[in-house]
């Protein structure tokens, strides 16, 4: 899934490492995640929205939208 | 951000295969001189120039493709020489195993144990490698150039410690089980206390593992068991239906016991791959 954690995480001066420790993972996990290779559980996406201050669907874009019924 | 000097691909591809080329050259020369063959004649056989020749193609494509995106540099060489030193006296050392346990009259029949055997000497071997890799990132000697790579085994060491030993401990259970096989080095009673004893130590490495395990290690491991369940049923399924029509031989005992194992490091690989995970 599209995501802009790396672009969030840069803002804030972080590295990723920095950023996994915060949050609890290593850093492979991070880099898995910044190169969409793997989508974050939703208590670690939480988590990530909670730790930058911005709303689960500001870091993960999802372009799918309701069909009409 | 300053832009990165890098070789291009194909230089880089040139340039490990060289280096690739040389090493063979070297080795089969040190073998010569070992075997006190002297040098070989300016026209030698047609049976060595082809042996030589297929070896010099399969080194210089494997080493200038694994090499393709490695800088190329005095370290870089260095651990090439040291990789390549390590990985051949580990092969040395399990050739001359084998022939040791030749000798002594094991592994004189069946084609299963043999198999099996093979595949828990690899799985020492890597795991051997895969340890020695860990532990020079730790002791800080430079010897893995993948930076992130090595950032990765500074930061999970213990990890990477216990996934090694317990590919180790899974060959080694294999080779206790083909000893107990149809050369009877090992009795069956003691085989099973042996057997035993390794599946203990692979429970407990097991639950450690797991622990030190983050969300991605564990999304992970469940695919590489989904995976494998469906390699096992394709496969192993696949052998015992053509055996039970009797069109091959029913696989013995012991080579569901390597399939299992093979399949589950098959299914991790192909896990990866499907996530990019083995490229950068």
């Amino acid at each position: 899934m599209e995501n802009r954690l790396k672009a969030i995480r840069e803002s804030r001066g972080w590295s990723q490492g920095e950023l996994a420790r915060r949050l609890g993972v290593s850093r492979q996990t991070i880099n898995a995640v910044e190169t969409d290779k793997y989508d974050p559980s939703l208590p670690l996406a939480l988590r990530m929205a909670k730790l930058f201050g911005v709303a689960v669907p500001d870091l993960f874009v999802d372009r799918w939208e309701p069909g009409e019924e | 951000m300053a832009k990165e000097e890098t070789m291009p691909t194909w230089r880089n591809f040139g340039v490990w295969s060289l280096v690739g080329g040389i090493f063979v050259l070297a080795i089969w020369a040190g073998i010569m001189l070992l075997r006190g063959d002297g040098m070989p004649p300016i026209l030698p056989s047609g049976r060595l120039v082809a042996t030589l020749g297929l070896s010099l193609i399969l080194a210089m494509a494997v080493t200038g493709f694994t090499g393709r995106k490695r800088p190329v540099s005095l370290r870089s060489l260095r651990n090439y020489l040291i990789w390549n030193a390590v990985a051949i006296a580990l092969c040395l050392l399990v050739i001359w195993g084998f022939s040791a346990f030749a000798r002594a009259g094991a592994l004189v029949a069946g084609a299963s144990d043999w198999v099996a055997a093979i595949t828990g000497s690899t799985l020492i071997t890597f795991a051997f490698l895969g340890t020695f890799a860990t532990a020079s990132v730790q002791i800080g000697t430079g010897l893995v150039d993948d930076q992130e790579a090595a950032e990765d085994m500074r930061e999970r060491g213990q990890l990477f410690l216990y996934s090694f030993i317990w590919m180790a401990v899974s060959g080694l259970l294999l080779i206790v089980l083909a000893l107990a096989g149809h050369s009877g080095l090992l009795s069956p009673a003691i085989a099973l206390a042996g057997a035993l004893a390794l599946i203990a130590v692979l429970l407990l490495l097991g639950i450690l593992t797991w622990r030190l395990s983050d969300e991605l290690v564990r999304t992970l491991s469940h695919e590489t068991g989904n995976m494998a369940f469906y390699l096992i049923l394709v496969i192993g399924g696949g052998w015992a239906m053509l055996a039970h029509l009797g069109l091959v031989a029913g696989p013995a005992p012991i080579d569901w016991l390597t399939l299992f194992t093979v399949l589950l490091y098959i299914a991790s690989f192909i896990v990866l791959a499907r996530r990019k995970l083995l490229t950068r």
